[in-house]
C-alpha cells in the first residue's frame, strides 16, 4: 500500500504525428528521445535504464536496435514485446524501485503509415480459427462487444458516436492531431459501416510518430524537474487465457485492475481531473468509462450522450483526441497529453485545474495496465 | 492471416484439431474434453489448461446454441471475403456452454442476439467442411 509518489517523469518528448515518410521506426523513436532529454534537461549520459518497445506488428525498436543509435551503454535494458506506454511506465517503476537503475528512459517509434503496415489480422488467442470465418481485425471484436452492450443496456449507435465525436472536438484544439475537422454526431452517424455497428471514426488512425518519456524515483524527481509528474498508483490484470474467459469480450477483469489502482493510491474516480483511455477502438472508451467508475455498469451511453467527456464536461477524456483522433499510438500520447495538462501546458485544450489523471489502456483481449498521475506528489 | 484471394483453410491433419474436421464432415460438432480432468473447452489446445493433461475425450455436442454478439462486416477486411460483403459473424453459445465464432446465414435483418441458432455444415473442399450457422426457424 502506498499512498504517496513512487516515481515521477521528469521528461517527455514526442515528433509530430501523421506521416514521416522515409524513416524508421528507430530514428523516429530518437527524434522523440532527443525531445525528451531536452524537456527534462539532462544529458544521455544520466540514463542508466533503457525499456524500448517493438513497434506494432514489426521486429523494429528493440533495445540492441536502439542501443547504437542513442549511444548509451545503460545498467539495464529491455524490450517489450507489445509496445504500451502503460506496461513499459510500470516496468519502469519496478526497475527503479528494485535498483536496477534510477533514470530509465522509455522509447517509441512507429512507421505504421509509410510502411503500410496490415492490420487485418485475426485478434486473440484463436487467430487460426477466426480467421476461417472472416473474422479478422480488431473492429469485429470490438463491434461484437459493441452489440452485446447494446443488447444489455439499450445503449445506442448515437450514444456511441459521442466518444469518437468528443474527441473530435478536443482534437481540434491540438495542432499535433491527424484528423481535425470537425465531426458532427449528425456527421458520425451518416457514415458507413466498416463493422457494424462501428464506422470509421470509432477505430484508430494509423499514423507514423513516436514518443518518449524519462522516469525517475520520485525523491530524485524534485531536484531534477521543475514540475515532475507524479505516478501514485499503478495496476494490471491480464486475461491472458482469452477465449477459455467466461467473458472474453467485456472484460470485466477492467474492474480488478480499477479496484486495486484506487486502493493502492488512496483515491477515487471523483478525484481524477481527466481520464485517457486508450482506444484503438471507441468501444474500450465505452468499456473503461464503466470499469474505471466514472458511470455505472451500463450507463456510459447516457454518460456520453450528456456530454461528459467533451470539453468543458465533468470528466475531459482523451483530450488530445486519442487514437481516434489523434494518433495511433498505444497510449503513447495519450501519457504525452496527460504529461502536459498536469504541467498546464494544454494551450487551448488545458483543463482548468487538472490536477490528477487516470491513465488507463487495454492490449485488446489479453491484458490491461493502469496508473494514476498526479502533479503533486501526497 | 490476410490471404490473397483465397479464403484460409484449416489444416486438417493437425491432431490438436483433426478430430473436430472429421466430425463436421459427419454433419456433427465435437469438442474437447479432458480425459483426466473433465474439464471441456473451445478452441482446443494441446494440453488440457486445468491439469496439463494431453488425453482428450471429443464429445458430440448439440449443432445448436444462442446468437450471444455479432458483427456485420460492411469492408472486405479480409479480401478473400470480398464475395460475401456484407457478411455476419456471429458468436455463437453452444448448448453444452461453450462459444464458437461462425459465419452466419440467412437475412442480416434477422439477427438478435439471445434468438436460438443452428448449425448448418458447409462442404469448402473434400476434406474441410466449415460449421455456419443461422437463426432457428
Amino acid at each position: 500500500m502506498s499512498l504517496t509518489a513512487r516515481a515521477a517523469i521528469i521528461g517527455a518528448g514526442a515528433t509530430e504525428q501523421g506521416e514521416i515518410p522515409g524513416e524508421s521506426p528507430e530514428v523516429i523513436a530518437v527524434r522523440a528521445v532527443e525531445a525528451a532529454l531536452r524537456d527534462a534537461g539532462i544529458d544521455k549520459r544520466s540514463i542508466d535504464g533503457l525499456i524500448t518497445c517493438k513497434a506494432p506488428l514489426t521486429t523494429h525498436g528493440t533495445d540492441e536496435s536502439m542501443g547504437p543509435l542513442l549511444g548509451i551503454n545503460p545498467a539495464y535494458s529491455t524490450t517489450l514485446d507489445y509496445g504500451m506506454a502503460a506496461f513499459s511506465l510500470h516496468l519502469a517503476i519496478m526497475a527503479i524501485e528494485s535498483g536496477l537503475a534510477s533514470t530509465v528512459l522509455l522509447t517509441y517509434g512507429t512507421n505504421a503509415r509509410s510502411a503500410n503496415i496490415g492490420f487485418s489480422r485475426p485478434i486473440g488467442g484463436s487467430g487460426t480459427w477466426t480467421a476461417l470465418s472472416g473474422f479478422l481485425h480488431v473492429a469485429g471484436p470490438a463491434a461484437m462487444a459493441a452489440r452485446r452492450h447494446m443488447h444489455l443496456y439499450g445503449t445506442t449507435e448515437e450514444q456511441l458516436g459521442w466518444i469518437s465525436v468528443a474527441q473530435r472536438e478536443w482534437a481540434m484544439m491540438n495542432p499535433l492531431a491527424v484528423f481535425r475537422t470537425p465531426m458532427t454526431i449528425e456527421d458520425y452517424l451518416a457514415m458507413p459501416y466498416i463493422v457494424a455497428p462501428l464506422r470509421r471514426p470509432d477505430l484508430t488512425v494509423i499514423s507514423d510518430g513516436g514518443a518518449a518519456f524519462i522516469v525517475t524515483g520520485a525523491e530524485r524527481a524534485a531536484d531534477l524537474h521543475a514540475a515532475p509528474i507524479y505516478v501514485r498508483g499503478m495496476a494490471q490484470q491480464s486475461a491472458i487465457r482469452n477465449e477459455q474467459n467466461e467473458d472474453k469480450l467485456m472484460r470485466p477483469w477492467l474492474g480488478d485492475i480499477a479496484t486495486r489502482l484506487y486502493a493502492q493510491a488512496g483515491m477515487s474516480p471523483a478525484d481524477m481531473d481527466v481520464a485517457y483511455l486508450q482506444d484503438g477502438t471507441s468501444v474500450w472508451v465505452l468499456q473503461m468509462l464503466e470499469a474505471y467508475g466514472f458511470c455505472g455498469i451500463g450507463e456510459a451511453g447516457p454518460f456520453l450522450a450528456a456530454g461528459n467527456t467533451r470539453p468543458g464536461g465533468s470528466l475531459p477524456v482523451n483530450t488530445n483526441g486519442g487514437q481516434l483522433s489523434e494518433s495511433y499510438t498505444h497510449n503513447w500520447m495519450h501519457l504525452y497529453e496527460a504529461v502536459r495538462q498536469l504541467r498546464g501546458e494544454g494551450g487551448e485544450r488545458q483543463v482548468a485545474g487538472a490536477r490528477r489523471a487516470l491513465l488507463a489502456q487495454t492490449h485488446d483481449f489479453w491484458k490491461g495496465a493502469a496508473s494514476i498521475l498526479a502533479a503533486d506528489a501526497a | 492471416m490476410t490471404s490473397g484471394l483465397e479464403k484460409p483453410l484449416p489444416d486438417t491433419g493437425d491432431p490438436v484439431a483433426a478430430p473436430f474436421w472429421k466430425a463436421t464432415r459427419e454433419g456433427r460438432i465435437v469438442v474437447p474434453r479432458c480425459a483426466n480432468c473433465g474439464y471441456r473447452f473451445w478452441p482446443p489446445e494441446p494440453v488440457c489448461p486445468e491439469c496439463y493433461s494431453s488425453s482428450f475425450v471429443w464429445q458430440d455436442v448439440p449443432p445448436a446454441g444462442t446468437l450471444w454478439s455479432y458483427a456485420v462486416y460492411h469492408r472486405a477486411l479480409d479480401p478473400a471475403f470480398a464475395d460475401e460483403i456484407p457478411y455476419a459473424v456471429g458468436l455463437v453459445e453452444l448448448d453444452g456452454g461453450l462459444k464458437m465464432y461462425g459465419i452466419m446465414r440467412g437475412e442480416l435483418d434477422a439477427l438478435e442476439i439471445g434468438r436460438p441458432v443452428t448449425a448448418l455444415f458447409e462442404p469448402a473442399t473434400d476434406t474441410v467442411t466449415f460449421v455456419r450457422w443461422r437463426i432457428a426457424e
